[in-house]
């Protein structure tokens, strides 16, 4: 029963929505829906709690075992403990949370996406090299995208940006879509899998 | 000389001269000229093609890393829809702190300049959780969506504004959004303006606008200002330079300073080979 029920909640919840979707029963179907959204609402917040009890317990068995680097678990651990005390005293928008966030969550962020930006000069200086065909076609879209993307593209190479709408427009344009099509099938194959109770993996027991 | 070695430059050499070349430009201008874009041209176009007074819903749904570039958009935003005397109602759903913070800043400094009041031209209803619901219920109930009240906890019958926007079905002409994952322009063309049939439009990241290329071209996106580059010829479209425009000296050398290293590691790497073959 514990496997069977999670699959036939599953099942029931998408035929349901599915039915509400696809056939129209009129003002009963639109309250039907717009209470399936406040539920959906409701049920992200315990995905919240749920996340935080699986955050504490994986670095709670990382300190306990002395797992390699468990000295980050701790810092985790405690900052996710401090945060969570901070705020429930000080409330959401307390002055030391809001500090706490805009001074420390955010400025690693911005920190961590800042240096990506050095990560990327040195994998571009490392990796691209005109070694076949294929390398040299990304090469050479990548240099002129780079010059297309700057002003001084267009000073040194005038109409270069041009160049980049066209790529931008036309090839990447013809990739993505094939990209999102092929996804969005995949999409598609996987959650009819999942509602019919052919993929189990999710509920821990594997397919 | 060696030529070889050019394939193996100590990376610590690449990071200080980025970071000098990022740096000085900003400290000293080169002022090179933007070309405009069809895209940032279209999102323009859109915007003023727009009845005076329309609503205009900008949702700023962006983290801290991603805000220097998206942020010159908001601004450049709020000029052109104030100078059209249009409404702005905005939400962010991407980060519940660095969205709806950076939203009312930047929509704030413009009001303050064109003498536009909170409440009557603009509200903020900052961020709520679980963008996808939230958007559904907004189509029909946008007060029912953010709990009737602001991003501060107001209640929305103290704002003139929202009791003309009940809902965005009815009530909002355009949808305006900054993009740099999920929830973002994915999610409000799903939920809201395919559904509805609503003209979307707005800005990415650099890194995302690749991706949305192919929306604009089948019309589901009116345009999309890409990176700091979308913002700083949207900057200039509207005709106040900003922070977009500022940073473009940067970004063109940053870029031309990769594109050096670039030839230069290719240089070593057919050097290196061309050694290879002659022994």
């Amino acid at each position: 029963m514990r496997r069977q029920l999670p699959l036939l909640l599953v099942a029931i919840t998408a035929f349901f929505v599915m039915a509400m979707k696809f056939f129209n029963f009129g003002e009963v179907g639109a309250a039907a829906i717009q209470e399936a959204d406040i539920w959906i609402q409701v049920t992200y917040e315990f995905a919240f709690l749920l996340g935080a009890i699986n955050f504490t317990r994986l670095h709670y068995g990382n300190v306990a075992r002395k797992r390699p680097k468990w000295v980050y678990s701790v810092v985790a651990l405690i900052a996710m403990v401090l945060t969570c005390i901070i705020t429930l005293v000080d409330g959401v928008n307390g002055e030391i949370a809001v500090f706490l966030y805009e001074n420390v969550a955010n400025r690693i962020d911005s920190a961590i996406y800042a240096l990506l930006g050095f990560y990327v000069c040195s994998a571009a200086y490392r990796s691209f090299k005109l070694k076949n065909l294929e390398a040299g076609i990304l090469l050479v879209s990548a240099v002129l995208l780079m010059l297309a993307q700057a002003p001084i593209g267009d000073a040194i190479f005038p109409g270069i940006s041009k160049v980049g709408e066209w790529i931008l427009n036309v090839p990447n344009s013809a990739g993505m879509r094939g990209i999102r099509l092929g996804a969005g099938i995949g999409a598609y194959a996987a959650s009819i899998r999942v509602i019919l109770g052919l993929e189990r993996s999710w509920t821990g027991s594997g397919s | 000389m060696d030529w070889e070695k050019l394939q193996y430059i100590d990376i610590r050499i690449l990071y200080v001269i980025i970071l000098l070349c990022m740096i000085i430009p900003m400290f000293k201008p080169i002022g090179l000229p933007v070309a405009i874009s069809e895209n940032s041209r279209k999102v323009y176009e859109v915007i003023e093609n727009l009845p005076d007074g329309s609503v205009i819903w900008v949702s700023h749904d962006t983290g801290p890393g991603n805000a220097p570039e998206l942020n010159p958009m908001i601004t450049a935003l709020a000029r052109q829809a104030f100078r059209k005397n249009c409404k702005l109602v905005g939400t962010a759903f991407f980060n519940e702190n660095v969205g709806p913070t950076l939203l009312y800043d930047h929509i704030n400094e413009v009001a303050q300049e064109m003498g536009k009041e909170y409440g009557v031209d603009w509200v903020n209803l900052g961020y709520r959780i679980n963008a996808e619901a939230c958007m559904k219920v907004m189509v029909d109930d946008v007060w029912a969506g953010v709990g009737g009240v602001d991003w501060t906890g107001t209640p929305l019958d103290n704002f003139p504004l929202m009791q003309q926007v009940r809902s965005i079905r009815n009530d909002v002409d355009l949808i305006f959004v900054t993009t740099v994952g999920s929830p973002g322009y994915a999610t409000w063309m799903t939920f809201v303006t395919q559904p509805l049939n609503k003209p979307l439009t707005g800005g990415a990241s650099l890194t995302m606008y690749s991706g949305v290329q192919h929306y604009i071209r089948s019309g589901q996106l009116k345009g999309f200002l890409g990176g700091l580059r979308g913002a700083a010829e949207y900057e200039q479209l509207v005709g106040h330079p900003g922070q977009g425009l500022s940073g473009m000296d940067a970004q063109s050398m940053g870029h031309i300073t990769v594109l050096v290293f670039l030839l230069l590691g290719n240089i070593g790497y057919f050097m290196a080979r061309s050694k290879n073959n002659r022994q």
